[in-house]
């Protein structure tokens, strides 16, 4: 492991790589500033690119979009109240009061150096954690990966958003979509209709793009909005940050952080919780909470800080047992299967340099991320004021264009519209589409898995579950408890965001 | 047994929290009894040697597993949704927005039949000036240019730059 760690750092030291990494950072700041685009958008329009580039480039060229883009969203949060991300919600409790005390220079200069410090932080315990946590999944075997799976199945639909059971039928619609196709025991055609096109099933680039980005058009299609502002914001000529208002807050990022690098590691529940929990902790651990709400600096901080520590430790489920935690990394899952590469405790046998070459290409987008957020905050009182009646047919046109070099076959472009269509109608029923992409992503390896434990077990599967692979049983009687702690968490988180918005 | 307004008052409360989630449990609930019912059908059965199957594991199994999961869930949605205040959003949709996105969705769907026979290119500047005026912009020149530059960009950075292939027009 720590070969493959030395190794890595000569990998990451390659021109190209921090050169894609600063246009992905340039991108999703981009993309994340612009009111109505999200980051999970520009991840999934942007997917397609990374297939064509070297592992190393492709992948940290992502990472640098997803990064941005967490950041970017901060930016009309603060400029026009109007989050860029679901994590960049709680930034509007102080970024717009502050604006209107023509303090957004500072309020950006504090949103981008509490990101960079709690990403850089949680990358750093991220590096220190994956490896001993892939050498115990090298001893996993399909009982345990069958437990695994299901609850991490259950648990990333326990902590979306909506009702519990309609967050289940998701996930099992999902789990149906991926039997589509050839059933990975013993390849027999499931589902096909005589449909020569779905023959190997349903594409996961054309699907991912089709339920994330297609819905998200249609949303600010309803609305044919025009521009959401054209005030100054005072970004060149505005009050700096000063280091003792950085110090002051220094306690409340590190807070922050550490808030941030534990939410990370569990899957499913991502930044939105990570920013409101930190901004809540910060706000009781104040000597004046009364100002919080009411521009208070601090306020953006905590916020910031937290969603942006998630980002690390979000990889490790991913890099380690190949689970996404969230509808991010089951995009970097998608950019890392199309690499030929399998997320999984063998990718650390097999690819460990490369591996650790990705981390710590991380480390270095935090720093780029620093140089470039504090050169670009100038421009941005003009992004956010960029026409979308140009904006919404360029994101068009790339959806579709990624969705076709995928195979090079027209059927995925149909297949890209369908989802879409049905993205659309989930969002608008109430309906998460990320149990269903959850289930569609890890229903074959559950399926595989679960054929295995079948056969290893001659037919006494719940002696072999319960008595020869005591690990697995107990993760699967377990499940329930996580299951219920984690959906009554959640629920609460949701109910103080709702009452808050 | 029930006065005649007490019946009616129980009805109306019935009716009242009957809402879309109780048609889409519903709805649900057909498709996975439909499902449970075709898939021996829609399944290719393995080949058998001396009347034994090749494979270990049915390719049926999972399936029922997964669909008998969703008839199950789908029951347990359409008791909880009595109780549940989500308010449908297409009902919020105005007539306006509803044009918007069926005239979006049909140029979408255009745009992926004709993407092949026409090209990219071609195929792309006519879905960008159109949706680009559609969606409001008067600047006949900007639209224009937009529409012709940026499908350009993105058909020569895919295909020289990344070696991948677009569709390409006849004659270019």
């Amino acid at each position: 492991m720590w070969d493959s760690f030395l190794q890595g750092i000569d990998l990451a030291l390659r021109f190209d790589t921090i050169a894609m990494m600063s246009v992905g950072l340039l991108l999703g700041m981009f993309v994340g500033a612009l009111p109505g685009f999200t980051t999970l958008m520009a991840m999934a329009v942007l997917l397609p690119l990374s297939f064509f580039l070297n592992p190393l480039v492709g992948i940290p060229f992502l990472i640098g979009v997803y990064k941005g883009g967490i950041y970017g969203g901060s930016i009309p949060a603060i400029l026009v109240a109007m989050p860029g991300t679901g994590a960049s919600v709680a930034t509007t409790f102080d970024g717009p009061a502050l604006t209107k005390k023509k303090q957004s220079r500072k309020a950006l200069e504090m949103a981008l150096f509490a990101s960079v410090f709690g990403d850089l932080t949680s990358d750093i315990v991220t590096i220190l954690l994956i490896g001993p946590i892939a050498l115990i999944a090298l001893k996993i075997g399909p009982p345990e990966l069958v437990a695994v799976l299901a609850l991490s199945l259950i648990i990333i639909t326990a902590t979306t958003a909506g009702v519990f059971a309609k967050g289940l039928v998701m996930m099992v619609i999902g789990i149906l979509f991926s039997m589509v196709g050839q059933d990975p025991l013993g390849g027999m055609t499931r589902f096909t209709f005589d449909i020569f096109a779905i023959k190997s099933g349903i594409p996961l680039l054309p699907m991912l793009i089709g339920v994330f980005a297609i819905p998200e058009i249609l949303l600010a299609i309803e609305r044919k909005a025009a521009p959401v502002s054209t005030s100054d914001f005072h970004l060149k000529d505005g009050m700096r940050l000063t280091w003792q208002e950085f110090r002051r807050c220094f306690r409340t990022i590190l807070r922050s952080t550490c808030i941030g690098t534990s939410i990370g590691i569990i899957p499913g529940v991502g930044q939105v919780v990570a920013a409101f929990v930190g901004y809540a902790a910060a706000k009781s651990a104040s000597d004046h909470p009364e100002t919080f709400g009411k521009g208070e600096i601090e306020g953006i901080a905590a916020a910031e800080a937290a969603n942006n520590a998630v980002n690390g430790p979000t990889l490790v489920p991913l890099l380690t047992l190949g689970i996404p935690g969230d509808n991010i990394t089951a995009i970097l899952l998608g950019a890392f299967v199309a690499q030929g590469l399998r997320p999984g405790p063998q990718l650390f046998t097999e690819q460990g340099s490369l591996v650790f070459a990705i981390l710590i290409a991380m480390i270095f987008a935090n720093i780029l991320f620093l140089i470039i957020g504090y050169l670009t905050i100038p421009l941005y009182s003009k992004v956010v004021t960029i026409r979308r009646s140009l904006l919404l047919p360029l994101t068009v046109i790339f959806a579709f264009a990624g969705s076709y070099v995928f195979r090079s076959d027209p059927v995925d472009l149909l297949i890209l519209v369908f989802f879409g269509i049905f993205g659309y109608i989930a969002r608008k029923l109430h309906f998460d589409v990320t149990p269903m992409v959850m289930g569609f992503i890890l229903g074959p390896p559950l399926e595989y898995a679960f054929g295995q434990s079948m056969s290893l077990s001659g037919g006494n599967v719940w002696h072999y579950m319960f008595f020869d692979r005591p690990i697995a049983g107990v993760i699967l009687a377990i499940t329930p408890i996580i299951t219920f702690l984690l959906w009554r968490r959640a629920l609460k988180l949701r109910r103080e965001y709702a009452e808050k918005a | 047994m029930p006065r005649p307004n007490e019946q009616e008052e129980v009805n109306a409360s019935l009716k009242n929290r009957v809402s879309f989630n109780t048609f889409t449990a519903g709805a649900l609930i057909v498709f996975a009894g439909v499902l449970l019912f075709f898939i021996p059908d829609l399944i290719t059965k393995p080949k058998l040697l001396m009347g034994r199957s090749l494979m270990g594991l049915k390719p049926t199994l999972f399936p029922y597993i997964a669909a008998t999961l969703l008839l199950l869930l789908s029951i347990w949605y359409l008791v909880i949704s009595l109780d549940l205040k989500e308010t449908n959003l297409f009902k919020q949709l105005d007539r306006s927005g509803a044009i918007n996105v069926i005239v979006s969705l049909a140029v979408f769907l255009g745009y992926a039949l004709l993407m092949v026979p026409l090209g990219f290119i071609a195929s792309s500047i006519i879905v960008m000036v159109i949706l680009s005026f559609f969606f409001g912009n008067r600047n006949i020149l900007l639209g224009l240019a937009v529409g012709t530059c940026v499908p350009v960009t993105i058909y020569f950075t895919f295909t020289r730059l990344l070696s991948v292939s677009l569709p390409e027009f006849p004659f270019f």
